[in-house]
């Protein structure tokens, strides 16, 4: 039983000293790396004194033309993809704080607990994970587009995202050997904890830095300050 | 344009250049989630039947991805493959959308700076044949 | 670059109205247009969504598409429009000036219409934020100017030193923009270069009044 002790004792905070350290490094890396680059005073041109400005021919505020623009939207274009990659992102990060297990442990460990959600709710949310994964692996193997650039570490990311999840509802329904399957639970979520800042899961941190942070045509916000060197 | 009469590949230059930009290069290739959502914002892309050669992710992979995961050590078949990529299949247009915000014309760029210093060119005489 | 602005939809609209045009084929430009965010591929998405809305609120049976080649200044890219062009009864260019009239030259019986005014040649600046630096006047000058066009940065395209009117450092005609000659002769100062300055220049030949062709020594 020592490795239980081991993977649920001291791991666990490794995992998180390691996540936590690894973003801390990235962010740190990220700004030695880049500089700040003032955006350019937009002076834009006056329009003519005396000319009225003439109603526009299209209402831009209208329902129909902001359902038109937001059609051309990566929404828009790939609607099936947007829907479930926004699930499955918020249901990953938000599911494991709200199960009931994790915040006895975490109120058992350092006294503080996030708001727990009906098991059944949980269930829910695990099953809507793994439901992503499933089309997540199914866009790999079969729109040739992602096929074309799918490499087996692809495959293994979304196994790592997958396990914890997996094993973790296994458990809860005492599917298979509880023992092992809590022991693959916490070792598989450790391992994507700790991949978090290293690997693919890199994302995580660089879709803020790169949308809201760095200069181009589509920063989100108030249009991003840096630049890389 | 015959490659058999040119000098070897200068690793060591290609490494320089790619060291310049090394860690933007690194992250970019890390952050990147093979999601193929940037394949619609190239024109390219839509105008060729939806290859997925022409989908701005898998050019800078196989671009500057090949470059920095072989460290600079290409043969000259490889750049002048990277050299298609990143001539005839991209005109530098800097429009692509990536939904994790990677800066892919600078990557594809960076590429052509690594084949320009290998001499390896675009030969834009020959475009005029088609 | 070659930098290109959208027009007023209403003037677009108008053209294609005056002649009860229905099948619009919109033509982008992966070229300059593209790059200075003027007649790119996600431009011609947009202006083909409005004019379609437009034909809607109007219930006519018309119908834009659009088609982005890589540059419409060169034969090889625009004939790429040879199958499809047939179906349109006209097109909109989204590409420069230069584009445009290629586009109409080379498919004589297709009304072409501009999409977008072309404005100038310029430096980007930051996105989305373009200044112009070229007239392309075919005669260029910025060597003994320290780098400054007096052509596009002076009002008056002086050749010879700044005017009376010279406003502080700012220019008389427009008093929000910095005058041309204050700033070539700071940069020549810079240089110890300001010899360059008292020479008188002849007048310019202003080639750029009538059509030129380029022919590149090879």
């Amino acid at each position: 039983m020592r490795i239980l002790d081991l993977i649920s004792g001291p791991m666990v905070w490794f995992s998180f000293i390691c996540f936590f350290c690894g973003t801390l490094y990235q962010v740190i890396v990220f700004y030695t790396l880049s500089k700040p680059r003032p955006r350019h005073p937009q002076e834009r041109p006056r329009p003519h004194l005396g000319l009225k400005k003439e109603p526009e021919i299209l209402d831009r505020t209208s329902l129909s033309y902001r359902f038109a623009m937001f059609r051309l939207t990566v929404f828009g274009r790939d609607p099936g993809m947007m829907i479930m990659t926004t699930i499955f992102h918020v249901t990953l990060i938000l599911t494991p704080f709200v199960v009931l297990g994790h915040n006895i442990l975490l109120d058992l460990a350092v006294g503080i607990s996030f708001p727990s959600l009906l098991e059944v709710a949980t269930d829910l949310l695990t099953l809507a994970v793994l439901a992503c994964c499933l089309f997540f692996l199914f866009r790999r193997l079969l729109v040739p587009t992602v096929r074309a650039i799918t490499t087996p570490s692809d495959l293994l990311m979304l196994l790592i995202v997958a396990a914890p999840f997996l094993t973790g509802f296994l458990a809860y329904h005492q599917i298979g050997n509880y023992d092992i399957m809590v022991l693959a639970h916490m070792a598989s979520g450790e391992i994507m904890i700790m991949a978090l800042p290293f690997t693919r899961f890199i994302h995580m941190i660089y879709f803020f830095i790169n949308r809201f942070i760095l200069i181009h045509e589509n920063t989100l916000g108030k249009g991003g300050s840096r630049v890389w060197r | 344009m015959t490659t058999q009469n040119k000098p070897d590949i200068d690793i060591l230059k290609i490494r320089e250049i790619l060291c310049e930009k090394k860690k933007e290069v690194a992250v970019s290739l890390k952050t990147c989630a093979h999601c193929a959502l940037c394949a619609d914002s190239c024109f390219l892309y839509r105008c060729r039947d939806n290859a997925p050669l022409y989908m701005p992710s898998h050019k800078f992979i196989n671009s500057i991805g090949t470059l920095y995961k072989k460290k600079g050590k290409v043969t000259r078949a490889e750049l002048e493959e990277i050299r298609e990529i990143v001539w005839k299949r991209c005109v530098l247009c800097t429009r692509c959308y990536c939904p994790l915000g990677i800066d892919i014309p600078s990557l594809i760029a960076l590429a052509r700076r690594i084949c320009r210093s290998q001499d390896v060119v675009h030969d834009f005489e020959k475009e005029k044949k088609g | 670059m070659i930098k290109v602005k959208q027009k007023d939809l209403k003037i677009i609209v108008r053209d294609i109205h005056d002649y009860n045009y229905n099948q619009i084929l919109i033509v982008g430009c992966g070229g300059c247009a593209s790059v200075c965010l003027g007649g790119g591929q996600k431009e011609v998405d947009r202006l083909c969504a409005e004019i379609n809305l437009v034909f809607k609120a109007e219930q006519r049976p018309g119908r834009a598409t659009g088609y982005t080649i890589e540059r419409q200044c060169h034969p090889l890219f625009i004939e790429e429009l040879q199958q499809m062009i047939g179906q349109y009864d006209c097109a909109l260019s989204m590409a420069c000036g230069a584009g445009c009239q290629y586009m109409a030259e080379l498919y004589p019986g297709m009304p072409i219409f501009p999409a977008v005014d072309t404005v100038s040649i310029g430096i980007d600046r930051d996105i989305g934020v373009y200044e112009e630096r070229c007239r392309a006047c075919g005669e260029c000058v910025v060597g003994y100017t320290g780098g400054v066009c007096p052509v596009t940065r002076c009002a008056k395209g002086l050749f010879n030193g700044p005017c009376g009117g010279t406003n502080g450092t700012m220019c008389e005609v427009k008093g929000n923009i910095p005058c041309a000659w204050v700033e070539i002769y700071n940069r020549l100062k810079e240089q110890n270069r300001l010899d360059d300055i008292k020479k008188i220049r002849p007048v310019m030949e202003w080639q750029n009044q009538y059509q030129r062709t380029l022919i590149q020594d090879r």
